[in-house]
């Protein structure tokens, strides 16, 4: 099920009233329904891949913690085998035979191996490395696995962030599961702002501007010798893809915060962020801490020299890259991205010097100048993540600096003004959220009068009927 | 299980906040139905306030046309079909009622509120080989007749049938039958997207929806605003495309639409087949002289099942069907703006087509009709 249809529209009120009315000891099964529910909106079977990797790491868990010596390693193997075996088969055995495929071409061999016609289960990178985190928290002695079979499947399938995360950690979340939440008119009130934002984010401006993007990614060839398309077609792309994803985040953050739930903060205006690292920090928290807590850590971190930590941070990156999806263009992405950041840290006097020399001129000026350079360096990995291939990002690049002429693809007028005008009503309010709000958590700067902030979210949501995008359509992160 | 921690006073707070939420909540519903209704009011009095673009001539269509002659189409129909050309073999006025990124089912509601007002000699509808093919696009599309589902009738099931898409349903039901791709009842349930959607919620959400003011007209305001006070012309609803498209260009497009010729899955849609069948049963009905064109079209489409489709109706039909798509005459780049033709293509095209319409199709149109000061 998709947050921005209908269908959620009667999901969310029915599922969050009838979990209030419940008895407290029958909530977590109600929950776990409507979860199961949620996730079969997509392809029903594949509620079995779910049911597998949660019995799987059930038993792993608790054996991990009976276990001593060497077979408490063995369990945690065997989880991880179960989950990244299930990730290998659905989600990366076409790119493997695709690159044997072609490796074997190459050395003028042809073994012709079949690929695997399946279509990609929704957020099964998101629910594994969920799971996956449960086992290695269990192993690392952080966490005593929970002998409720129910709440863990639960913590699996939480419908919030099911999908699309955030990814939880154990220690955050199956505890919640245990306590009486009674209604919380503040956090009710609360959590249904964070969800009219990510639902004006996701149709106003990430659904707007997907029409232009598409037209230009898919058919860059189409665009040739109109570099301020490509440039355009960029930018849209890398506010799409927040607007995309932070939209559905600050839904599901939402969701589970009117029941109760608190989960962890997904994206802190990563635009705004001053530098390419600020960019990163602020950029899909719970996935970089994935990686940071169980990869770059594990492998030292920056604790063993500067150059260690680079090479560190080159994993961390080409995993992060593998994890989006199963095409090299997801990987080099992340490798730009990862220039960017080792740039950072090997030319750091140099952007001392910079950054003393623009914010001299005006504090004002030195943050604007570092915040679109900070915004550019992310478009640039961004070409690979929307390209349908390597070779078409290359071509994007090339024509971004061809400065053939200053011919311009309009589109539909309406994508483009509508997408505008959503753009700057978002960064203003980002602006005032990260600068003006009293309070750190405020979403939107609402008048102090009851009358008029009725008549404050009725005009949102009025703006939303009238120039969202009511299609329906997939988050372009369901797909990892 | 789970530990309660529950206190009676917090339950008591908890029952506040509800009374306090609810309250609440059913003021903020309030206003936002008031606003809802509010704009609607003010969207629907300014869209049909339009007095260019592709909304007003609709609108025209729907209210005001009376052409002798009628061509239907998407933009296809609307960039190759000289009205002017057409009408001065034929000798009747003739009006080009094709819309862009349209498909049947706009031209079955075009063919039923003309039919409501007059009936025209010869309607044209232009066809692409694959037109028939189910496309979720083209139900998306539907929303623009949105609009017009208060005040005209005839155009409300056309519409609803983007609440219905592959299902099935009857007209004026609110409840709609999940879709059978597969004659296979367990694969169209365990194995199909959204079919849970479709079993859980069987209904046309799109009959809801219209009970709002403002989402008719959702992302409308700006196209509303250029219709107002941009003045666009047309020649008889032609809308002609000037310069040639490039070779390089071409040869991209090619390849592009022989890689959307390779998608799988493609499935004849019933409702397409439907809405081209009533169309036609409507206007053999009041004696008005049809016929099928497949216009000329730069890169190749498939000659499948949805083609085969359009030749066994127009057969059934006994209606004169004739494909332009590949002949050799109109295969120059001179002739194409992109994949439609420009304005000398179309100009070409129209006067062939209408010397064949005269010569071959109904040699009588012209005698019976002709020569009506235009």
């Amino acid at each position: 099920m998709v947050f921005n249809s209908f269908a959620f529209l009667v999901f969310f009120p029915v599922v969050t009233t009838i979990y209030f009315l419940l008895p407290h000891r029958w909530r977590w099964l109600h929950l776990l329904i409507a979860s199961c529910v949620f996730y079969m909106f997509f392809i029903p079977i594949y509620i079995l891949i779910l049911v597998f990797t949660i019995i799987i790491d059930y038993f792993a868990g608790i054996w991990i913690d009976q276990a001593q010596g060497s077979r408490r390693k063995l369990y945690l193997l065997m989880s991880i085998v179960a989950n990244v075996g299930v990730l290998a088969v659905f989600k990366y055995y076409n790119f493997f035979i695709d690159n044997i495929n072609l490796i074997a071409q190459w050395l003028g061999m042809n073994p012709d191996l079949k690929y695997l016609n399946i279509i990609l289960p929704i957020g099964l990178s998101f629910h594994t490395f969920q799971a996956m985190s449960y086992t290695i928290e269990i192993y690392r002695g952080n966490f005593k696995p929970v002998r409720d079979f129910g709440i863990y499947a639960l913590y699996v399938m939480f419908y919030p962030q099911l999908v699309a995360g955030p990814i939880e950690r154990p220690q955050n979340l199956i505890h919640q599961f245990y306590e009486k939440h009674e209604l919380d008119y503040r956090r009710v009130v609360s959590g249904l702002k964070m969800m009219l934002l990510g639902l004006f984010m996701k149709v106003v401006i990430a659904d707007r501007l997907g029409a232009y993007v598409s037209n230009v990614f898919n058919f860059p060839r189409s665009h040739d010798g109109e570099p301020l398309t490509f440039w355009v077609a960029a930018w849209f792309f890398a506010i799409q893809l927040y607007c995309d994803f932070g939209g559905y985040s600050l839904i599901a953050i939402g969701s589970a915060r009117v029941m109760g739930f608190t989960l962890m903060t997904n994206f802190r205006r990563p635009y705004l962020g001053q530098s390419v690292g600020e960019v990163w920090q602020r950029w899909h928290i719970s996935l970089t801490s994935w990686f940071r807590d169980y990869v770059f850590n594990p492998l030292g971190g920056y604790r063993k020299g500067k150059w260690r930590g680079i090479f560190n941070l080159g994993v961390l990156m080409f995993l992060a890259g593998l994890w989006h999806g199963a095409n090299w263009t997801y990987v080099l992405c992340f490798m730009v991205f990862f220039v960017f950041l080792a740039s950072r840290l090997i030319l750091r006097r140099q952007i001392e010097w910079f950054d003393k020399k623009v914010y001299g001129i005006h504090p004002l000026f030195g943050r604007i100048v570092n915040t679109i350079l900070a915004f550019h360096c992310g478009i640039f990995s961004y070409v690979f993540f929307r390209s349908g291939s390597v070779s078409d990002a290359l071509y994007y690049y090339s024509q971004m600096f061809s400065f053939a002429s200053f011919r311009f693809y309009e589109g539909d007028a309406s994508t483009l003004w509508y997408g505008i005008f959503g753009i700057v009503l978002l960064f203003a309010l980002e602006e005032w959220q990260e600068n003006y709000a009293k309070q750190k958590d405020a979403v939107f700067p609402e008048p102090k009068s009851k009358a008029a902030k009725f008549v404050f979210y009725a005009a949102i949501i009025t703006v939303i009927l009238t120039l969202g995008v009511f299609d329906a359509s997939q988050f372009i992160y369901f797909q990892f | 299980m789970p530990v309660s921690s529950s206190t009676s006073s917090s339950e008591r707070t908890g029952r506040h906040d509800l009374r306090v939420l609810l309250r609440n909540a059913l003021l903020l519903l309030l206003v936002v139905i008031v606003f809802d209704q509010l704009g609607g009011l003010v969207l629907r009095f300014l869209y049909f306030q339009q007095k260019s673009g592709p909304n007003a001539e609709t609108t025209y269509l729907f209210t005001a046309m009376k052409a002798d002659g009628l061509i239907l189409g998407s933009s296809r129909g609307r960039r190759n079909y000289n009205s002017l050309t057409l009408a001065d073999t034929l000798g009747f006025k003739v009006y080009n009622g094709g819309h862009d990124g349209q498909t049947v089912f706009y031209e079955l509601a075009v063919v039923r509120s003309v039919l409501k007002r007059y009936t025209p000699k010869l309607v044209i509808i232009d066809l692409n080989p694959e037109e028939l093919y189910y496309r979720e696009l083209h139900y998306d599309r539907l929303n623009v007749l949105a609009p017009y589902y208060r005040d005209f009738p005839e155009v409300r099931d056309i519409y609803l049938l983007r609440g219905v898409r592959d299902g099935s349903w009857r007209p004026g039901s609110l409840f709609v039958s999940p879709a059978q791709p597969s004659n296979n009842s367990w694969d169209n349930f365990w194995f199909r997207i959204h079919a849970m959607e479709e079993y859980l919620i069987p209904i046309n959400t799109e009959k809801i929806k219209m009970l709002s003011g403002i989402y008719p007209y959702n992302s409308m305001p700006l196209d509303i605003l250029s219709g107002i006070f941009r003045k666009r012309h047309s020649h008889a609803g032609f809308k002609p495309l000037k310069g040639v498209i490039s070779k390089k260009k071409a040869e991209e497009l090619i390849r592009q639409n022989a890689a959307l010729r390779l998608q799988p899955g493609k499935r004849v849609d019933k409702h397409k087949v439907a809405a081209l069948e009533e169309m036609i049963t409507l206007l053999k009905q009041r004696g008005v002289a049809v016929m099928v064109v497949m216009s000329p079209a730069l890169a190749p489409f498939g000659m499948e099942a949805s083609y085969q489709t359009v030749l066994d109706l127009c057969a059934r039909h006994q209606i004169p069907f004739r494909d332009y798509s590949q002949d050799s005459t109109y295969l120059d780049l001179k002739y194409f703006y992109d994949n439609h033709m420009n304005l000398e293509g179309a100009t070409l095209f129209s006067s062939r087509l209408a010397s064949d319409i005269v010569r071959v199709y109904y040699p009588n149109l012209k005698q019976q009709y002709g020569q009506r000061p235009r």
